[in-house]
């Protein structure tokens, strides 16, 4: 039988009062995959990543992570994902090690090997320095690292990321985008949302448009150059192009 | 740049904070209001035990101008409140405001800025005049009539006692902001101005009824001590305007005029002084905040490392001490609020009785209800954004909540003892007295702390930046009338087994009680956690 896939999202709703931010949304995550979540301010990407980390309560579908379900297997489902979140969730007064300490805790991880392995990541992000210094002198990019440690500390087969480039300076960009990198290649699932489509075209394998809540491409970059027409006009696309053509659509379409 | 246009946005700005339209901002504008009529209830409270205050001293004989030194005592704690207020909102809304940013980059100058930011904090800094400056007035004008024109003096006078804080406030904030990291200072701050308010609840509870006793008459040193000239009246802000209501009364208008000349005089330079500050200073005291935003980096000694299995429960209790040993605004607190809570029964015992075990009982009991929404209440906002993690880790809510339950009795216990020990030793109380006493408050605590764990689940705000209001308003007065229940229901329990009744059930019974209606809001608590959602 084969493995689950790192995530699987069917008929995902959330509404928040009359505005639907996630409308009948599925998808799915293959084991060793970079998923890229591409779509305009509001699309829904962030209330799509919460709702899959259990952050925020889905109307309606299902969501399973790695197999197991969100809803009915809650605690099983969290030990089996990792997540960075737009803004991360620190305790400013503790230290990064202290910080990756209690998160090592609330994953069950043995305090020497969590150690052990947060200094490794630590070090990895350039941070090891400042890993015994209060968390509120940290400047955004610091906390994002802290943050992206956090979500790899136990080394969960699913890890969602939702903006993890803002703030990082080059150097920890390109260590991040090759940890991200190496975690695919060991088999893990990885879901990006980013508004750098730069970014999106380099290291994702397939991505997924999101538009005012509903999906509207997914694919690789050659699938969905196909799909916007692009490719027929004989113009080489580049994925914003791909991406300003599908929303541009989209939008009209809505406007009528 | 068009000021009338600024001047108008901000207008609907204050306006749609005091009351938001629409209907999400249903419970923010019923939430404003709360907060008026609460500033209105306690402005009517206070005014009502001044009149008595000033009615006693005029019964007793003194003079208009007598009296007007009292009134001056007044003033000059209403000084000291908004100096405290002023400086905190000086740094929120002068230094660290959200707008700023927008605002310094317009084409406005620092004056019309500063303007601008002023009128921002007139509503904020208003406090300590609705609660007791104005009262304060109004109580002095029911026992000496004031002539009709002396009332025109009124606003002037509150402007000016208003103004000339403010000032010293924006100069003193530029420079605290040079020593403090902002967050800390806005902070301690915001703590500080509470508990100003608290200190003066306590007086006005504890003080004005033994002052003003009909039966027993003002004693001797307090009618010496209230409407004597203190040492320094010449140079007080306060007396001066209270020298003013003081010559009005007594229906001299060139006497009221003499005293109100130089308060204003004294509410310009202010005026002046600030905006001196405001236009040397600013700029560098904001670029400075922009260039060190988290304040210098506080290093800590590196966490020990330990083979073995890991524990949430140890891990959970390590990182709220760390947590509160680091937070010295939020321990002060704690400790202040646990010696007010011990000392609150006093306000009610009669002033000249030698107190009992039954006063030592009830003192125990305020300070452990006191306890759930200091300690346990608290500690679920505490953790800000990080208790996100509650959502996103593999953790059951019910684990989750017993380590907190550990963590809050484990600050609890030790501020407990010390009260009791010092409680046993100053009554002198027989140990089987004490014995019976703890078999109350111990289930007591524990009851406290479930609930108070409840509350700041339900009504927890991480984003808080008064310690003394980490709960939505909602949840404060939920939690005080909580408070109030405990206290009440434990104080009929032990009346109902009073010494000498069964042992085993005067023993048993409270802690039984307590376990039995802990669990309710323990639950509550769990479910709340397990539907919690994180949209910040």
């Amino acid at each position: 039988m084969s493995e689950p896939p790192p995530l699987r999202v069917r008929g995902l709703t959330r509404r928040f009062g009359d505005l639907t931010a996630v409308d009948a949304l599925s998808l799915e995550l293959r084991a060793g995959e970079i998923l890229g979540f591409l779509g305009p301010n509001g699309a829904g990407k962030s209330t799509t990543l919460r709702a899959c980390a259990g952050l925020l309560r889905p109307d309606a579908g299902d969501i399973e992570i790695a197999g197991a379900s969100l809803a009915s297997a809650p605690l099983r489902a969290r030990a089996l994902m990792g997540f960075v979140p737009d803004r991360p969730f620190l305790y400013e007064r503790l230290s990064a090690r202290e910080f990756l300490d209690f998160v090592g805790a609330l994953y069950g991880l043995a305090p020497d090997a969590c150690a052990a392995r947060a200094a490794a990541l630590l070090a990895r992000l350039d941070l090891i320095g400042a890993a015994d210094d209060l968390i509120e002198g940290y400047s955004l990019g610091m906390r994002q690292k802290v943050s992206v440690v956090a979500a790899l500390l136990h080394d969960p087969p699913l890890v969602m990321l939702d903006e993890p480039l803002q703030g990082l300076d080059p150097r920890a960009a390109r260590a991040l985008k090759d940890l991200l990198r190496e975690r695919a290649a060991s088999g893990g699932g990885v879901l990006v949302s980013t508004h750098l489509l730069e970014v999106a075209e380099r290291l994702c394998d397939r991505v997924v448009i999101l538009h005012r809540g509903k999906k509207l491409a997914e694919g690789s970059l050659e699938e969905l150059r196909g799909a916007s027409g692009l490719e027929a006009a004989g113009a080489p696309a580049t994925l914003e192009d791909v991406f300003l053509e599908l929303t541009r659509e989209e939008a009209a379409e809505g406007g009528e | 740049m068009r000021l009338a246009g600024v001047a108008l946005g901000r207008w609907r700005l204050a306006r749609n904070h005091l009351l938001p339209r629409g209907g999400r901002s249903r419970g923010r504008r019923s939430s404003a209001l709360l907060v008026l009529a609460l500033m209105l209830v306690m402005a009517g409270l206070i005014g009502s035990g001044l009149a008595a205050l000033f009615a006693q001293l005029a019964l007793e004989g003194a003079s208009p101008a007598e009296a007007a030194m009292a009134l001056g005592l007044l003033l000059a704690l209403v000084l000291v409140a908004l100096l405290v207020f002023d400086l905190h909102e000086a740094v929120a809304t002068l230094l660290l405001d959200s707008d700023l940013e927008l605002l310094r980059r317009s084409p406005l100058s620092p004056a019309a800025l500063l303007g601008l930011k002023l009128l921002d904090a007139l509503p904020r800094t208003a406090t300590p005049l609705v609660v007791l400056g104005l009262p304060a007035v109004a109580g002095y004008a029911s026992a000496y009539p004031l002539p009709a024109w002396a009332w025109l003096l009124l606003p002037a006078a509150l402007l000016a006692l208003w103004t000339i804080p403010l000032g010293l406030g924006v100069a003193a904030a530029m420079h605290l902001l040079r020593l403090v990291p902002a967050r800390r200072a806005r902070e301690a701050l915001a703590l500080f101005s509470t508990l100003t308010l608290t200190l003066i609840w306590v007086a006005n509870a504890f003080l004005l009824p033994r002052l003003t006793d009909p039966a027993e008459g003002l004693p001797r040193a307090a009618f010496a001590a209230l409407t004597a000239t203190p040492p320094g009246a010449a140079w007080s802000p306060a007396h001066w305007a209270a020298r003013g209501f003081g010559a009005a009364a007594a229906g001299d208008p060139a006497g009221a005029a003499r005293h109100a000349a130089p308060l204003l005089l004294a509410a310009l330079l202010s005026l002046a002084l600030a905006g001196w500050s405001a236009g040397r200073h600013l700029e560098g005291t904001q670029a400075g905040l922009a260039t060190r935003a988290g304040g210098r980096p506080s290093q800590v000694r590196r966490p020990a490392v330990r083979g073995g299995r890991p524990s949430l429960l140890r891990a959970i209790l390590a990182r709220d001490a760390r947590l509160f040993m680091r937070d010295w605004t939020v321990l002060g607190d704690v400790l202040t609020a646990a010696a007010l809570w011990t000392l609150l029964p006093l306000v009610s015992a009669p002033l000249h009785h030698a107190p009992g075990p039954g006063l030592a009982r009830t003192m125990l009991l305020a300070l452990t209800v006191g306890l759930g929404y200091e300690v346990a209440a608290r500690s679920v906002p505490f953790e800000r954004d990080g208790l996100a993690w509650v959502r996103l880790a593999p953790v059951r809510p019910g684990r989750w909540l017993a380590a907190k339950l550990a963590g809050a009795a484990t600050i609890a216990l030790p501020i407990l003892a010390v009260v009791t020990a010092s409680l046993v030793l100053g009554f002198r109380l027989p140990p089987g007295e004490a014995l019976a006493i703890l078999s109350l408050v111990l289930p007591a605590l524990g009851l406290s702390l479930c609930l108070g764990l409840w509350t700041g689940v339900a009504f927890g705000d991480p984003h808080w930046t008064n310690p003394r209001a980490a709960l939505s308003l909602a949840g404060r007065l939920l939690a005080t009338g909580l408070l109030i229940a405990q206290a009440a229901g434990w104080l009929l329990l032990a009346q109902l087994a009073p010494p000498g009744s069964f042992e085993g059930l005067r023993l048993g019974l409270p802690l039984v009680l307590a376990a039995a209606v802990s669990v309710v809001p323990l639950r509550a608590a769990a479910a709340r956690l397990s539907r919690l959602e994180w949209c910040h």
